[in-house]
């Protein structure tokens, strides 16, 4: 897949990142809806090849699943309220290279180099923090009430991914499974 | 001043929050007081929005500060990792707690006071604490989804929803505690 394909799948992620050293300017509604769909579609790619992979354990893999089909209501329902808002849904990524690509400018570890169970659920684990921050941004950039909720229900869905990823690496320790009052992810 | 002007301040004055950190004890769950954040005040531009924010913001507070009572009043009833979680849940209340009072406070108004007695039944065992931590967590999770599409300043909300957040992961682990399945719902709605 060529590299404009992979950008165009997350078109509105980039919008949601602050560059090195400076604060990212605040998006539009549009790229704010765009960038959470994107990290969602990335989020049900990265789980079913964490599951495909053969590296995880039963516990991991329980986890994993529910998590994917949570991920996959979150896409849709956002894909509707895009589409009631005449807002474009930005494709899915189609391999690992554009997954890969669609991480790198997340500042996510690649997909492609983690073949343990350990660095997948980190990988899992920094891509839900990324996926509450793009909701911390959406509750920011959008008046809209449905959408709203929407987003806030979504944003404490993903926290709970979070925290259980985090108390598959640790745990046992409540100060690290659950660290902060304010469960704003990565943004 | 700018938005993003406002949403430096928030991470600044949380960042000192997490530095402070927070007592768990009792005296110091009733008694806050609203903290720093004097060179920045974000005061929404339209004064009707702002009192419409205020009043959502003091039903959160009430709703808070009914949690912290529960947890002040349960923790010694609980042992081993359930009370070290319900400690730590009660840190983050009492965080939560400060920053409304400092929302309220920069929309213009005036904080509630908490109430003389809060009532929480009369929970014995450790399961009936974790039930009424369980109920308070998700009344505090409605409450939130109820006022966030109705707060004005974009931060607000994002800061709210932040903390509606921490809340769900509160829910989470206390219906774990309580042998329930953890996570039970893509869309968290404070019914789980």
């Amino acid at each position: 897949m060529g590299a404009g394909i992979a950008a165009a799948a997350i078109p509105a992620v980039p919008a949601l990142i602050a560059p090195a050293g400076g604060e990212a300017a605040t998006p539009t509604q549009a790229e704010a809806l765009a960038g959470a769909l994107g990290v969602e579609q990335l989020a049900v790619f990265c789980y079913r090849h964490a599951l495909t992979s053969g590296t995880l354990g039963p516990v991991a893999s329980a986890l994993a699943n529910a998590f994917l089909v949570q991920e996959q209501a979150h896409a849709a329902a956002l894909q509707a309220r895009a589409g009631t808002l005449g807002v474009a849904i930005p494709p899915p990524p189609a391999d690992v290279t554009e997954a890969d690509r669609a991480l790198e400018a997340l500042h996510v570890r690649d997909l492609s180099t983690a073949r343990t169970q350990k660095h997948l659920i980190a990988l899992l684990e920094t891509l839900e923090e990324v996926s509450e921050g793009t909701y911390y941004v959406l509750l920011g950039a959008t008046g809209e009430a449905a959408l709203l909720e929407l987003a806030a229900q979504i944003m404490g869905n993903e926290a709970q991914h979070a925290m259980w990823l985090r108390a598959l690496m640790t745990p046992r320790d409540v100060m690290k499974i659950v660290p902060s009052a304010f469960a704003e992810g990565r943004h | 001043m700018t938005s993003d002007e406002s949403l430096h301040d928030h991470r600044s004055r949380r960042a000192l929050l997490r530095g402070a950190g927070v007592t768990v004890a009792a005296g110091a769950a009733l008694g806050l007081t609203a903290c720093g954040g004097t060179r920045h005040h974000h005061v929404p531009a339209d004064p009707v929005a702002a009192r419409a924010d205020v009043a959502l913001l003091n039903a959160a507070i009430d709703a808070e500060y009914h949690a912290i009572a529960a947890y002040t009043a349960g923790i010694p009833i609980l042992g081993g990792r359930q009370r070290d979680a319900a400690k730590q849940f009660l840190n983050q209340d009492l965080t939560h707690a400060t920053e409304l009072i400092s929302l309220i406070k920069k929309a213009g108004g005036a904080a509630h006071d908490r109430s003389p007695s809060y009532d929480l039944g009369h929970p014995q065992t450790p399961a009936e604490v974790l039930a009424l931590l369980h109920g308070v967590e998700r009344s505090l999770i409605r409450t939130y989804l109820q006022m966030i599409p109705r707060l004005q300043p974009g931060v607000t909300r994002s800061v709210v929803g932040s903390m509606l957040a921490n809340e769900a992961e509160h829910v989470s682990m206390l219906r774990a505690h309580l042998g329930l399945a953890p996570v039970p719902a893509a869309f968290v709605s404070g019914n789980e």
